[in-house]
């Protein structure tokens, strides 16, 4: 098998066959606690702060930017799960995943209040499979308009990840 | 390359070089048939319990890591630490007025959330409601994930989970990296 490292620390298969690979980039990150009044009046979070890493195979992530960076060229996953709280009354909700090349939609609604429940919070979450050249970033928008900066991002924590932020190299 | 299998049959490139890997965790299950009356009024319903409803039905299971049936739920468990993707779909009907839907991906370590919101505010005109995502997971060896759907605010579980082999409702699974 061809290979750049003889020592074979890429794939690592178990003694059942499951196959691991420890190197490669895979990330899981959250909002570390919840976000008071962060949109609402248009307010875009771009990037959306998420700040605390569960895990961060590779080191791709960067909770200062709130950023992935694709170490190499290649086809990645990114999944994203976004609350929001205190929107009744507002309008639009946009939620996005934009990387260098694309931006991918989650949601893009005219009347976020169909999506509340009765504690006056809602989120949504999403997947893409996203064409990414080296060197490119990944991150996720957020925005509501419509009323007063009010709204806020929900919770995430070691345990929760209601907003959260993820991606892996597939191929 | 250093391997615990000389023969590498855990990973098959083909003529083509794609790449299988016929020994990797993977699993899909759905629920055959319909759970009625399993939630509405607060009760926790985790797909596959056998205590108030049917085990799933697989579609496959590679390496024989998913219990489609169980008290407590259907549950994969993880037979190697690593990072897995989860997908869940479900269909509920019946939903009415419950103007609060919540749908969990669980595994040992963490919570993932699939939907938080007005139920009747976005069912269709059959008064049903399909939700589905999926999340990339970090799991150790032996940790099992489940999926769970509640509804709330209505006077009794009056609210069906819907199942058929056209896969209303499902989950799935496989160890990414």
């Amino acid at each position: 098998m061809a290979t750049n490292n003889s020592a074979n620390t890429y794939i690592v298969p178990t003694a059942n066959n499951e196959v691991t690979q420890p190197s490669q980039p895979a990330f899981l990150a959250v909002l570390n606690g919840a976000w008071a009044n962060a949109t609402g009046d248009g307010t875009a979070l771009s990037p959306m702060t998420i700040d605390l890493e569960i895990f961060d195979q590779n080191a791709d992530f960067d909770t200062g930017t709130y950023q992935f960076t694709a170490p190499v060229t290649g086809v990645y996953e990114i999944t994203n799960s976004v609350g929001i709280s205190n929107a009744a009354g507002h309008t639009v909700w946009l939620l996005a995943v934009i990387t260098s090349n694309r931006q991918y939609y989650s949601i893009y609604t005219d009347d976020v209040n169909n999506f509340l429940n009765t504690s006056n919070n809602t989120t949504y979450e999403n997947g893409v499979f996203a064409d990414m050249d080296a060197a490119d970033t990944a991150h996720i928008y957020c925005r509501v308009n419509g009323g007063a900066k009010t709204v806020g991002i929900s919770r995430g924590d070691l345990t929760d990840c209601t907003t959260h932020f993820s991606g892996v190299l597939v191929c | 390359m250093a391997t615990n299998n000389a023969a590498n049959t855990y990973i098959t490139p083909d003529a083509n070089n794609i790449v299988l890997q016929p020994s990797q965790p993977a699993f899909s299950a759905y629920l055959g048939s319909d759970d009625d009356n399993q939630t509405g009024a607060g009760t926790v319903f985790r797909i596959g319990d056998t205590d108030v409803g049917t085990a799933l039905t697989e579609i496959f299971d590679q390496n024989a890591d998913f219990t489609t049936g169980a008290s407590g739920g259907a549950y994969f468990t993880a037979p190697v630490t690593g990072r897995y993707v989860f997908i869940a779909g479900i269909t509920v009907d019946s939903v009415s007025t419950s103007n609060y839907e919540f749908n969990k991906v669980e595994t040992s370590n963490r919570r993932y959330i699939i939907c938080s919101w007005d139920g009747s505010a976005v069912v269709n005109a059959a008064d049903e409601i399909f939700t589905g995502a999926h999340f990339i997971c970090d799991m150790d060896a032996a940790d099992t994930a489940k999926f769970f759907t509640v509804l709330y605010n209505l006077g009794g579980d009056t609210v069906d989970v819907q199942g058929s082999a056209t896969l209303e409702t499902y989950f799935m699974g496989y160890l990414l990296v």
